[in-house]
């Protein structure tokens, strides 16, 4: 019996390895599981509190607070990214139904101007983060980068690249909803 | 057993040695953005080596040329110079990007399995090891029955056994070393950290090459341009020379003087179905992809002399869609798909563009594999052809025939492509080998019962022709007979030709049999019906 399970340990621990190897292979391959797609740090926590040169008034500020009277969106946009202009319809509709704070990243204010002039303006307010310090106190590695935050002041969701009409419709209107529900 | 298990341990020792003496070449910092205090620069570059660029996402933001990368380096750089200790800078990182960002996964219940593998590896393999020659010493050696359980076992390695030892399967030992020598050699040809860096810089000549090659490209397009432009102005009533100007404008997105030109040769030509086509396709492009009224206006045009244009059964299907008539959409593209020859070059934009379109309209697509990138007889080789002279033309008929050829005799069973070689036989003016070719299509599709006729049809006029072996002829004829009439018996056309051939066979029962059945069939007046009651009366003779 001890030799015919010495003989068949390794047999055993290479099936295992190569199970978990397959559905790994299985899931990136069928999509599930993106290699490029990052776990995010800030899920759950306070948002960074946040002051940038509004891009409509240089003189004033947009401040991202703790606490405000209504969830709302973050979105980090640059006139530079092509992918920020495809998500440019989904974010005309998030418009409606939640704020959103856009941040111009390391973008030119006169760029970031001719392209909201060109792709429509959804945000209700603007802050210019001209370094990309705003980015990166809130994790951003690549725009557009767009965070969900309650009401509290926590980031409930993140969400890397462009917002196509699947991640609008599965992912972004049911939680916006089931917040604005709750209240 | 422990010799191969040193070796072992010997060439993955080497390996890690190699690994840790070479030393990356490439640097991605710049010196501006170096600071001044060396000890402080020292740390900094530490610091970059530990931390992950999450664009890269496999190197560290001191080996990266991201943007990103290099804006961690300046937060590591600023926090320094403000006094942070390397934990705190780390903490801080890890915080706003999370363990990701971190080179060396700290220990957690997340990672745990990934830092004991290593060490349960190790200690499972030696409880293996000493497990095994625990047991060794304790059987005697070569005793009865360990010989025969090795014998049944294993009887490769009964022969390279050492005295004592349990059987060494050689075989496995071998592959283990085939593996691990094809990893080594895997690693130092790609992997290894020791390959030369292949910095910007030296790479500037390769990429101003490419660069001067989009350019000249650009320049022949121009070229073309400007030298169809001037045939255009020369010649201004050949029609030819208005297509090769709106060809040369596309090429370089001048969507304005491609409509010009196409219009212009329609103008010429009247109302070409072609040029119309064309044109409403250009206009649909220059109103990025929307197809306007004017467009809509030639497809129907087009459509009504020759419903099996291709672009304009393709526009009509766009705006259909564009109108939310999925259904008409799908009906469209389908037909078209049906039509099209199974090597046209739009089928792929047809295919996907249907599978939207279905989808929208919830209707299930059958999947038809049957017809799918055959590489022959395309409409634009054959629109190539007709740019040839005519030797140059038949030989590159000839070619694509014997290609299609070869590939029908690998895949027998492809009835269409049969069909299609038949039809190319008969324009080259090869009748035998096009009869040849429809009876292969037959034999391929016995249910298809008008393929069937064709072939049965071919057969008689080829025997009223006389030019023609009449047994072989008789013998396939029968054949096809029996397939057809598996099918349907009650066929008017097959029962003539039953008969047709029963009677050439000499057989005048059976040839009245069908006949007989046919005549009650078609109605009694006819002048068909009078035809073949002479014919009846003829074999009665």
């Amino acid at each position: 019996m001890a030799r015919s399970l010495t003989h068949f340990l390794p047999l055993l621990l290479f099936v295992c390895f190569a199970s978990i190897a397959s559905v790994a292979l299985i899931m990136t391959l069928s999509g599930e599981r993106k290699l490029s797609e990052l776990p995010s740090a800030l899920i759950g926590k306070p948002v960074p509190v946040t002051e940038l040169p509004s891009l409509s008034n240089p003189q004033a500020f947009i401040k991202i607070e703790a606490t405000t009277a209504t969830p709302y969106l973050v979105n980090f946009f640059a006139s530079w990214c092509a992918p920020c202009r495809a998500e440019a319809p989904a974010l005309a509709i998030l418009g409606k139904q939640i704020d959103i704070i856009g941040v111009a990243y390391k973008d030119k204010p006169e760029d970031s101007r001719k392209f909201l002039a060109d792709f429509g303006n959804p945000y209700r307010a603007i802050g210019i983060d001209n370094d990309g310090a705003a980015g990166l106190n809130w994790g951003v590695y690549g725009v557009p980068e767009t965070y969900l935050i309650s009401k509290d002041g926590i980031i409930l969701k993140r969400h890397a690249g462009p917002i196509d009409g699947d991640i609008l419709r599965d992912e972004f209107l049911p939680l916006i909803r089931s917040l604005q529900d709750r209240e | 057993m422990m010799r191969y298990f040193n070796a072992l341990i010997l060439i993955l020792l080497v390996g890690m040695s190699l690994q840790t003496l070479s030393v990356p070449a490439a640097f991605a910092i710049t010196a501006e953005e170096q600071l001044a205090d060396p000890e402080l620069e020292a740390r900094a570059r530490d610091l970059s080596k530990q931390l992950r660029c999450l664009v890269c996402q496999n190197q560290s933001i001191d080996d990266s040329d991201a943007d990103l990368a290099k804006d961690l380096r300046a937060e590591v750089r600023k926090q320094l110079l403000s006094g942070a200790d390397d934990q705190t800078i780390m903490a801080d990182l890890q915080e706003k990007y999370g363990d990701y960002v971190l080179l060396n996964p700290p220990v957690s219940v997340a990672t745990i399995g990934l830092w004991a593998t290593p060490i349960l590896a190790l200690l499972i393999g030696g409880g293996l090891i000493v497990l095994n020659r625990r047991r060794v010493k304790q059987s005697p050696p070569q005793s009865a029955q360990d010989l025969s359980e090795n014998t049944a076992e294993k009887p490769v390695s009964v022969k390279t056994m050492h005295a004592g030892t349990p059987g060494t399967p050689i075989l496995a030992i071998t592959a283990s070393f085939c593996i691990i020598a094809a990893g080594a050699i895997y690693w130092f040809v790609l992997g290894s950290p020791s390959l030369p860096s292949q910095p910007l810089s030296q790479r500037a000549s390769e990429i101003s090459q490419d660069a001067s090659q989009a350019e000249a490209l650009l320049a022949e397009k121009q070229k073309a341009y400007t030298a169809a432009k001037d045939a255009t102005l020369r010649a201004p009533e050949n029609i030819g020379s208005w297509l090769e100007l709106a060809l040369a404008a596309a090429e370089l997105g001048r969507m304005d003087d491609e409509l010009n030109a196409l219009r212009t040769a329609l103008s010429l030509t009247g109302e070409d179905a072609g040029i119309k086509s064309m044109l409403a396709e250009a206009l649909t492009r220059s109103a990025e992809g929307q197809v306007i009224p004017e467009a809509r206006q030639l497809i129907a045009e087009v459509l009504a002399e020759n419903g099996r244009e291709p672009r304009a059964l393709f526009l009509s299907g766009l705006a259909a869609m564009e109108d939310g008539a999925y259904k008409r959409a799908v009906d469209n593209w389908r037909y078209l798909i049906e039509i099209s020859p199974s090597d046209a070059p739009w089928l792929v934009v047809v295919r996907k563009n249907l599978q939207e379109a279905a989808d929208r309209a919830g209707i299930e697509l059958k999947t038809d594999s049957d017809s799918s990138n055959l590489p022959v007889l395309s409409q634009e080789s054959l629109s190539a052809a007709a740019e040839m002279s005519p030797e140059e033309r038949l030989e590159m008929i000839e070619g694509m025939v014997v290609r299609l050829r070869e590939r029908l005799e690998n895949a027998p069973s492809d009835s269409a492509g049969w069909q299609r070689l038949a039809r190319a036989y008969t324009v080259l003016g090869q009748p035998e080998e096009a009869l040849k070719a429809l009876v292969s299509a037959s034999e391929a599709a016995p249910g298809d019962l008008k393929l069937q006729l064709a072939v049965l049809e071919q057969l008689m006029l080829a025997g009223q022709a006389g030019d023609r072996s009449q047994t072989s002829d008789q013998a396939l004829a029968n054949e096809v007979l029996v397939r057809a009439l598996a099918v349907n018996a009650e066929h008017p056309e097959l029962l003539f030709f039953a008969g047709h051939f029963a009677r050439q066979e000499g057989d005048k029962d059976k040839a009245r049999f069908y006949w007989v059945k046919l005549l009650d069939t078609i109605p009694q007046t006819s002048e068909t019906a009078r035809l073949l009651q002479a014919e009846l009366d003829k074999l009665a003779r």
